[in-house]
């Protein structure tokens, strides 16, 4: 870097003119605008008015918010949990010496680069009740039949849930093989050597040597669950009775299907600081509690 | 001993790969089968064959101009992307300034922007720029991208300093020493970014499905989410081949970039 600190000072800016103004324009500028929106009463096509923060008082006094903030908890949690422990089972198991690893890797990660309003069309068509092919099976093996799996407030956010671990683990495990690369062989061979079996050296060695990587996993896939979208739409449009309204899908609605511009950007400031709270809690365990080595 | 064990892992890999794969076997399967037999179970999963499916969802809607769409978009916020990242990157690494570190903590703070939670002020900026129902809209907003630009500064900090001194030596000036020097050698840097970008737009829905109200600049994803919403009362055999016509291309291209793109993704860890 000291070689070329000569170079006169303003020069640089002019390569970095291009990103910056696309992303001023639609990134930082409206940024700025949401928090200003927020605190206007603003129908889309109507004159904004200043209210203060009565949007928020509005907001937080609304039960369909709370129910859409509780949704989109559950959902991530689920999604978060049951996806890594699943994607950590496939990534060891991957990892033990069998062959094939390359096929069965591509073959997982398959349904993650499939369109996923595809995917979910055929999601949606196997957890129709009685004729879906779901149904069909539990009805061979003598389980109970004509399930509304999207059809109950309920069970929607259960089968909005299978349908995400099942698109994304193949994901998950690839970051977990890659954190699994990075432990050394030879540790985990002294101690099958000193008499460890799997289960000891998985939660003795691995899993401690993992936690950066989980970390990561877990980082990654929180954000991406509290930002899900399309399956939502695409599977049960949050339906039945809000059970599967997110904050994502309430902001959507919000915004798109009522108009109500002003009510929509409080949401997303809400929306928006939840990530970074998020972003920062998750910053914070990872200097208390993960293991770096050294 | 061991043997067995190994046995049980391979059987409970390939029974898992067979849960996982059965949901899109099940979109041909469907796809292939007459009204009738699609409804019945287990004897709609060896499919018939028949053809006559995808005519209907073909008559139906511009499943062609769908994937055209797509595709340029793809491509050209890819490019775009790209450019501006590149540039911005070396900026960054190569013609340091007073204002670069400010400079690029605000590109990568964009980063933690949820595109959810600007989507009300984007799209006023859209419709005042005049650019509802346009590719314009779907594009450049996403011509810069912040977490290409952190990851090409990572890469452009691994290249060799002593290029920099020789090319200097040779007269080679701050412009084309980024296009003769550096892009070339960024090599499958590049690739790994340009998937990331690409699979980004490819996969954008919502964006799309808001401002945008007609086939003629829909990508393929709203194209067939449309298609569903409209489609009441026509049978899953229809909807299973519009699904297949989307899925198609994907899975060939898969196919083909199958490694390329499952390294791109375990190193760029994110999907749009």
């Amino acid at each position: 870097m000291k070689t070329i600190k000569h170079s006169p000072p303003h020069k640089g800016l002019w390569y970095l003119l291009p990103a910056l103004i696309i992303l001023g324009v639609f990134w930082m500028i409206p940024l700025v605008m949401v928090f200003g929106y927020s605190f206007f009463h603003f129908i889309y096509g109507t004159h904004p008015h200043f209210v203060g923060l009565s949007q928020y008082q509005q907001l937080f006094t609304s039960s369909l918010f709370w129910l859409s903030l509780r949704t989109t908890l559950i959902f991530a949690a689920a999604v978060v949990i049951g996806g890594s422990a699943i994607s950590l089972l496939f990534a060891v198991l991957l990892f033990r010496g069998i062959r094939a690893v390359g096929l069965f890797r591509a073959l997982f990660f398959l349904p993650y680069v499939m369109p996923v309003v595809a995917t979910s069309t055929v999601w949606l068509w196997m957890y129709q009740p009685s004729v879906g092919v779901i149904d069909r099976i539990f009805a061979m093996v003598g389980l109970p039949g004509n399930i509304g799996w999207v059809n109950e407030p309920r069970l929607a956010l259960i089968s909005l849930i299978i349908y995400t671990i099942w698109f994304s683990f193949g994901f998950t495990m690839l970051l977990f093989m890659a954190g699994l690369t990075n432990i050394s062989r030879e540790l985990l061979e002294a101690a099958e050597v000193d008499g460890a079996n799997s289960w000891r050296q998985f939660w003795s060695i691995t899993w401690p040597l993992l936690s950066p990587t989980t970390l990561f996993v877990v980082v990654i896939n929180t954000i991406n669950a509290f930002q899900t979208f399309t399956q939502i739409y695409a599977l049960t449009r949050g339906g039945p009775v809000n059970g599967t309204t997110t904050l994502t899908y309430l902001i959507y609605e919000t915004a798109f299907n009522y108009f109500h511009f002003g009510g929509a950007s409080a949401t997303a400031v809400v929306f928006f600081l939840l990530i970074l709270a998020l972003t920062g809690l998750q910053f914070w365990v990872s200097r208390k509690a993960v293991y770096y080595g050294g | 001993m061991v043997h067995g064990r190994r046995l049980l892992v391979y059987a409970f890999l390939i029974i898992s790969a067979v849960i996982t794969l059965f949901p899109i076997w099940w979109i041909f399967a469907t796809s292939l089968e007459t009204a009738a037999r699609a409804y019945s179970f287990p004897g709609a999963l060896i499919p018939q064959g028949i053809l006559s499916n995808y005519q209907a969802a073909w008559r139906l809607a511009p499943w062609l101009r769908f994937l055209l769409n797509s595709l340029g978009i793809g491509i050209a916020t890819t490019v775009l992307a790209l450019g501006t990242s590149l540039l911005a990157a070396y900026g960054i690494v190569y013609l340091p300034g007073r204002f670069s570190k400010v400079v690029l903590g605000l590109i990568l703070a964009t980063m933690m922007i949820p595109f959810y939670s600007i989507l009300v002020p984007d799209y006023l900026i859209v419709r005042d720029l005049g650019w509802l129902n346009t590719y314009a809209a779907q594009i450049v907003p996403f011509a810069a991208n912040g977490f290409a630009v952190f990851m090409l500064v990572q890469f452009m900090r691994q290249l060799p300093k002593e290029l920099r001194d020789a090319a200097r030596i040779d007269g080679i000036g701050d412009w084309g020493y980024l296009w003769q020097i550096v892009v070339p050698n960024l090599g499958p840097a590049l690739a790994t970014v340009s998937i990331y970008l690409f699979l980004l737009s490819w996969n954008a829905f919502l964006w799309p499905l808001i401002v945008t109200t007609g086939p003629s600049v829909q990508p393929i994803q709203v194209g067939l989410a449309d298609f569903l919403s409209t489609a009441n009362g026509t049978d899953w055999t229809v909807l299973s081949a519009a699904a297949a016509i989307t899925t198609l291309p994907v899975l060939i291209l898969y196919i083909i970039a199958q490694r390329q793109i499952v390294e791109s993704v375990s190193q760029t860890g994110i999907k749009g």
